[in-house]
C-alpha cells in the first residue's frame, strides 16, 4: 500500500504544476487522499471509482443520474 | 466558550460573534451562562451523541466540555425567539485562546485530542464533521474539546469532510515548525483558515518530500485538490457509488495519529529559555523579588492574572497558588514550550501558557473583526505582572515609557511592575546597540507616569540597586 501511495504521489508530482483551484470545491482532493490512506479498503474503492468512470466514459453506464 | 460580557447583563441572549459557521447551532450567553442553541437537526444528533458511551466517557474524563441540557426555568427567563429546538448549557472555561497563541506542543496535543475523539466516535458510528483547533480550548495545560455539535452520526458512503481542515489548521502548521523550524503562529494569525495544501507544497524542499506524511498529506493532497476541484464536482457521489466505507476513515485517523505523535520540535536554546539560570540578578536580589511578589500574591485571592513576559513561568507558578487562573504570555516560543511541557507533566489546571509579544498582542480578527477577540477583550484581569519587561517595550520596541504605563493601566487591574534602572546591565546592553537617545527612560519619568495612573502601594529597591519593584493600584479603583 505504501508503494501504491508513493507511486500515486509521484505521478501527481509529475502531472500537476499549477496551483490548486481550492475555491471551487471544499476538498474533493482530500476525500481521494483518504483512499490512499485507507489501506486495502481504500485501494478497493479507488479501483472501483476509476472503473466506474471508465464505464461511463465508454457508455456502459448512464452518467450520474442513477443515484439519489 | 468566550467569556460572557458581564455577569450583571440582563437575561436576554447575546450571541457569540465567532459562532456562526455551523448553521445548525449557535453559542450565546445568557445571564452569565454559556449556552448553545440547537436547531431540529442538531437537536436530533445531540440526542444520539449525548447518550453514546464514548461521549459520556470523554465528558467524564474532561476532554469534552461539561455540557447539560438547559432547564426550562432558564429557557423561560430568556427571550428566546423559538428558533431553537433545544438549548445546551456548557461549563464556562476560564480564558479563551486561539491556535496562533499556542506553542508547538499545544497545537500537537490539540490535534491528538481531535483525532482521539474522532477515533472513539467512529467506533460507535459517529464522527466529527469538522476539524478546527478553534474547537479546542484549555483548562490550564489540558486541552478541552468545546464544540459538542461537531459530533454527528456517520452516514454510509460519506468520507471525512474535515480532513482538509485538519491539514490546513493542524497538520501543515505542525509540519512547518517540525520540518522547517518556522514558527506557525504568524501563519495562523495571518489567515484563520490556515495554510493551503498548495502553499505547503511550495514550502517543502526535495529533502522534505521524504519526511513522514509529506508525500501523501501535502504532495498528493495538493495535486488531487487541483485535479478534482477542476475536473469533477461530484466526487462525493462517486465515492458513495464505489462503496466508500467507514474503515477508510478509521485507517486515515489511525495514520494521522501515528504521524502527529511522531512530530517533534526541539527548540534551539534561546536567550530566554535559559534566562532563569543565567540572568543579571544576584541571589539576594532574586530572593527579595520573589518574596515581594509572594507577599502581594498571597495578600488576597484573585481571579484572572496576566503574567506579561512570563519567560518560563517562575512567577506565574508562584502567583497561581493564590489565583483562579493565570495567563502566562511571552513572545519566546521556546520558553512557552518549556513551560507548557512542565505544566503538562505536573497536570496543572490553572496556568495557561501562550505565545505572544506584548508589543503586538493578538488583535480582533475574522469576519467583521469580531470573530476572534483581541487578547485584551477576553476577560478583565484582577492583577497584571509585568516583570523584567518594561525595558524591552521601551527600548527594544521603542514604545514611549509613559505610553507603556498608560497601556498597563487600561486593563483596570492591580499591577506589579519591575523597572530596571538605566544603569542595569541588561538595559545597558539594549541601549548599546541603539543610536537613538532614550531620554525618557529614567526612574523619574517612570515613577511620574506610574503616579498619573496608579496609586503606588509599595515600592522595593532590590539589593542590587539596579531594579525597582512596584505594587500599584489603578486610581479610582477600590481594591482592599
Amino acid at each position: 500500500m505504501y508503494f501504491a501511495t508513493i507511486l500515486a504521489a509521484a505521478w501527481l508530482l509529475l502531472v500537476t504544476a499549477t496551483p490548486a483551484y481550492a475555491y471551487l470545491d471544499p476538498g474533493s482532493g482530500g476525500m481521494i487522499v483518504q483512499l490512499l490512506l485507507g489501506g486495502l479498503a481504500g485501494a478497493g474503492v479507488l479501483v472501483r471509482l476509476f472503473w466506474n468512470r471508465v464505464r461511463k466514459l465508454v457508455g456502459l453506464e448512464k452518467p450520474d443520474d442513477e443515484m439519489p | 466558550m468566550t467569556p460572557a460580557p458581564d455577569s450583571q447583563s440582563p437575561p436576554s441572549p447575546s450571541f457569540d460573534p465567532g459562532s456562526f459557521r455551523d448553521r445548525t447551532a449557535r453559542v450565546f450567553y445568557l445571564d452569565g451562562a454559556v449556552c448553545r442553541g440547537l436547531n431540529a437537526d442538531a437537536w436530533d444528533e445531540w440526542q444520539h451523541v449525548s447518550s453514546s458511551s464514548f461521549f459520556q466517557r470523554a465528558m467524564g474524563q474532561g476532554s469534552v466540555v461539561k455540557t447539560e441540557t438547559a432547564d426550562d426555568a432558564m429557557l423561560a427567563s430568556a427571550s428566546l425567539s423559538g428558533e431553537w429546538t433545544g438549548v445546551l448549557r456548557h461549563q464556562r472555561l476560564p480564558f479563551v485562546s486561539y491556535p496562533y497563541e499556542w506553542s508547538f506542543g499545544m497545537l500537537k496535543d490539540a490535534a491528538l485530542l481531535q483525532l482521539e475523539l474522532m477515533a472513539a466516535a467512529l467506533e460507535e458510528g459517529f464522527l466529527l464533521k469538522d476539524a478546527t483547533p478553534y474547537n479546542v480550548q484549555w483548562e490550564g495545560s489540558r486541552p478541552v474539546f468545546i464544540d459538542v455539535t461537531s459530533f454527528v452520526r456517520w452516514r454510509p458512503g460519506e468520507p471525512w469532510a474535515g480532513y482538509r481542515q485538519f491539514c490546513q489548521q493542524f497538520l501543515y502548521p505542525l509540519f512547518l515548525q517540525a520540518y522547517k523550524g518556522v514558527p506557525f503562529q504568524p501563519w495562523l494569525r495571518g489567515r484563520l483558515d490556515g495554510i493551503e495544501a498548495a502553499e505547503c507544497r511550495r514550502l517543502m524542499s526535495l529533502r522534505d518530500l521524504l519526511r513522514p506524511g509529506v508525500l501523501t498529506h501535502v504532495v498528493a493532497h495538493s495535486g488531487l485538490q487541483h485535479r478534482y476541484a477542476a475536473v469533477t464536482p461530484k466526487v462525493k457521489q462517486e465515492l458513495r457509488q464505489a462503496g466508500f466505507h467507514k474503515s477508510i476513515i478509521t485507517a486515515t485517523i489511525g495514520r494521522l495519529r501515528k504521524l502527529v505523535r511522531r512530530l517533534e520540535w526541539s527548540p534551539p536554546a534561546s536567550t530566554w529559555s535559559d534566562y532563569a539560570t543565567c540572568n543579571s540578578y544576584d541571589d539576594e536580589s532574586s530572593r527579595a523579588k520573589e518574596a515581594f511578589i509572594q507577599r502581594i500574591a498571597s495578600s488576597r485571592e484573585r481571579g484572572l492574572v496576566w503574567d506579561l513576559g512570563c519567560n518560563t513561568g517562575t512567577f506565574s507558578k508562584l502567583v497561581a497558588r493564590h489565583a483562579a487562573h493565570v495567563v502566562a504570555i511571552d513572545s519566546d516560543h521556546a520558553s512557552i514550550e518549556a513551560l507548557y511541557s512542565e505544566l503538562k507533566a505536573a497536570g496543572n489546571r490553572n496556568i495557561l501558557p501562550l505565545v505572544g509579544d506584548v508589543a503586538d498582542l493578538s488583535p480582533a480578527l475574522g469576519w467583521r473583526g469580531v470573530e476572534r477577540r483581541a487578547f485584551t477583550d477576553r476577560g478583565r484581569p484582577d492583577l497584571v505582572l509585568c516583570l523584567a519587561l518594561v525595558h524591552h517595550l521601551a527600548i527594544t520596541s521603542n514604545i514611549p515609557l509613559a505610553d507603556v504605563v498608560g497601556w498597563l493601566s487600561e486593563s483596570g487591574a492591580e499591577l506589579v511592575v519591575e523597572f530596571p534602572m538605566p544603569d542595569d546591565p541588561m538595559v545597558q546592553r539594549l541601549l548599546h546597540s541603539r543610536d537613538q537617545a532614550y531620554d525618557d527612560y529614567s526612574l523619574v519619568s517612570f515613577e511620574s507616569a506610574l503616579a498619573t495612573h496608579f496609586d503606588v502601594r509599595e515600592r522595593l529597591l532590590l539589593p542590587s540597586r539596579q531594579r525597582s519593584l512596584y505594587w500599584a493600584v489603578p486610581k479610582a479603583a477600590s481594591v482592599s
